[in-house]
């Protein structure tokens, strides 16, 4: 089902208030429109000395399925440590104790519905709406892609090898990165959760395409020459990739690479055991070259700052493309039920393992 | 008042196929066309891509040289009877209320 953002900050009220010794909710700022923007952190057992893992849900308003998973993520997590019983989805079954051993070992924080302000645009005016909706100073055009906003090599477009602009400054764009980096309420909160928690690990869970993507995103990655780096480069010269630098290639350390590649192929298996489906593992610039994304921005906090702590990011694209927009972005049920029972199970892998230490190498 | 956005949220939209040289493909960059990422298809001289585009939007597609196949009408109404849940959000709770902290057992 496709739930309204106001029941999804009720849910979220709720389960704070039915379980408050394992759920905190943690209000971060309002959106544009002054909608409620809350995460849940859950957490079972005595532990204090926590990892986190932040799975963001709704960044993209059209990809409705998506807040959906997490709240079902979010409930079935609860019932399945409650009554101690293994979580079988499809043909995936994950065992009691690696469910239990997840609450009791991480602080898994859910931000189900990053952008309820284009969510309810979605239901309300337009379904095929993907910004949020800030008004823009002396602009005709509304909103900013928050997939775009973050600060990383923010405001420099990227064109794809076919001549597409996947990121533009135009701000009648889809991909409209915005007045300025963290210029919106809702980006600034993703920010705000990784500033203040010991978060290993993020998921920014997109539709549609059934992929697993890893940094790098604005260029293609390479593990030999460390001076390559975008703190490192002059990117002062960048308006445009590749375009002004056609031949860089971002470093990414060979430990980093192997983690990301073993985590992404482990979430991709979880999700194919459900019923067959096969997601593509590949680092984001595979699909097309983005600057100011979610996960690049929170593997890249690290590289700019090694006092932060490192972040492996990574963004799902779930549900295939149909060859339809509206049922790709938005699939009838019950196929958007299977959809959404993929996504868990690849964030479950993911909850393995971060929960096991695959991530705790700082 | 109405702003040049709403004027353009309440035009038609359609799904496309648009198919044209590289080179043509980054000249139309200007018109904001909603792409849908990840649905490029090229080879050695032409791009194609699915987009949502408006008719204005059309128009100067096939002005700039691109070709456009129209597949068919995006209702922007969101289908509320088949799609918004079916099912209270709270009634997906209820598989909880037995191990809530906040009531006497």
């Amino acid at each position: 089902m496709y739930t309204r953002s106001a029941d999804i900050e009720l849910v979220n009220e709720i389960l704070a208030q039915w379980f408050p010794s394992m759920i905190d909710r943690v209000f971060l700022d309002d959106s544009r429109e002054g909608r409620t923007i809350s995460a849940l952190r859950i957490h079972a057992g005595e532990e204090t000395d926590r990892r986190g893992v932040l799975f963001v849900g709704g960044t993209h308003a059209r990809e409705l399925l998506n807040p959906d998973a997490l709240v079902d993520l979010t409930i079935g997590l609860l019932a399945h440590y409650f009554s101690g019983t293994d979580w079988v989805i499809g043909g995936r079954t994950w065992d009691a104790g690696i469910l239990c051993s997840a609450m009791r070992t991480l602080d898994i924080f859910i931000l189900p519905n990053a952008n309820p302000d284009g969510r309810e645009y979605v239901f309300d005016t337009n379904r095929m709406w993907r910004k949020n909706r800030a008004p823009l100073a002396d602009q005709a055009c509304v909103g900013v892609d928050l997939n775009r906003n973050f600060d990383l090599l923010w405001g420099i477009q990227t064109i794809s090898p076919g001549g597409g602009i996947t990121t533009s400054t135009s701000p009648c764009s889809d991909v409209y990165v915005g007045p300025g980096a963290f210029s919106e309420p809702e980006t600034r909160n993703v920010k705000t959760l990784l500033d203040s928690h010991n978060i290993d690990c993020l998921v920014d869970v997109h539709s549609f395409s059934e992929l697993v993507l890893y940094p790098w995103g604005h260029a293609l990655n390479q593990t030999t020459d460390s001076s390559q780096r975008f703190t490192l480069v002059d990117t002062s010269g960048w308006k445009e990739l590749p375009t002004d630098a056609p031949d860089y290639k971002e470093y990414i350390p060979p430990a980093d690479l192997e983690r990301f590649e073993k985590m992404g192929a482990d979430a991709a298996q979880a999700i194919k055991d459900v019923r067959g489906r096969s997601y593509t593992v590949q680092p984001s610039s595979a699909l097309y070259p983005t600057t100011g994304t979610t996960s690049d921005y929170a593997y890249a906090r690290h590289v700019a700052d090694p006092a932060l702590r490192k972040v492996y990011g990574f963004t799902f694209e779930t549900g295939p493309w149909t060859g339809d927009a509206e049922e790709s972005f938005q699939p009838p049920f019950p196929e958007a039920n299977r959809i959404m029972e993929e996504a868990i199970s690849g964030l479950l892998s993911v909850l393995h393992l971060c929960a096991t230490g695959a991530t705790s190498g700082q | 008042m109405t702003t040049q956005d709403e004027s353009a949220e309440r035009s038609t939209l359609f799904q496309g196929t648009v198919s044209a040289g590289h080179d043509v493909v980054r000249a139309i960059g200007e018109l904001d066309i909603d792409r849908l990422l990840g649905s490029e298809q090229i080879n050695d001289t032409r791009t194609s891509f699915e987009a949502l585009l408006r008719l204005d939007q059309v128009e100067a597609l096939v002005t700039a040289g691109a070709t456009v196949t129209l597949k068919r009408t995006i209702d922007r109404t969101f289908p509320t009877q088949q799609l918004l849940a079916q099912v209270d959000p709270l009634e997906r709770l209820r598989v909880l209320e037995p191990f809530r902290e906040d009531q006497e057992k």
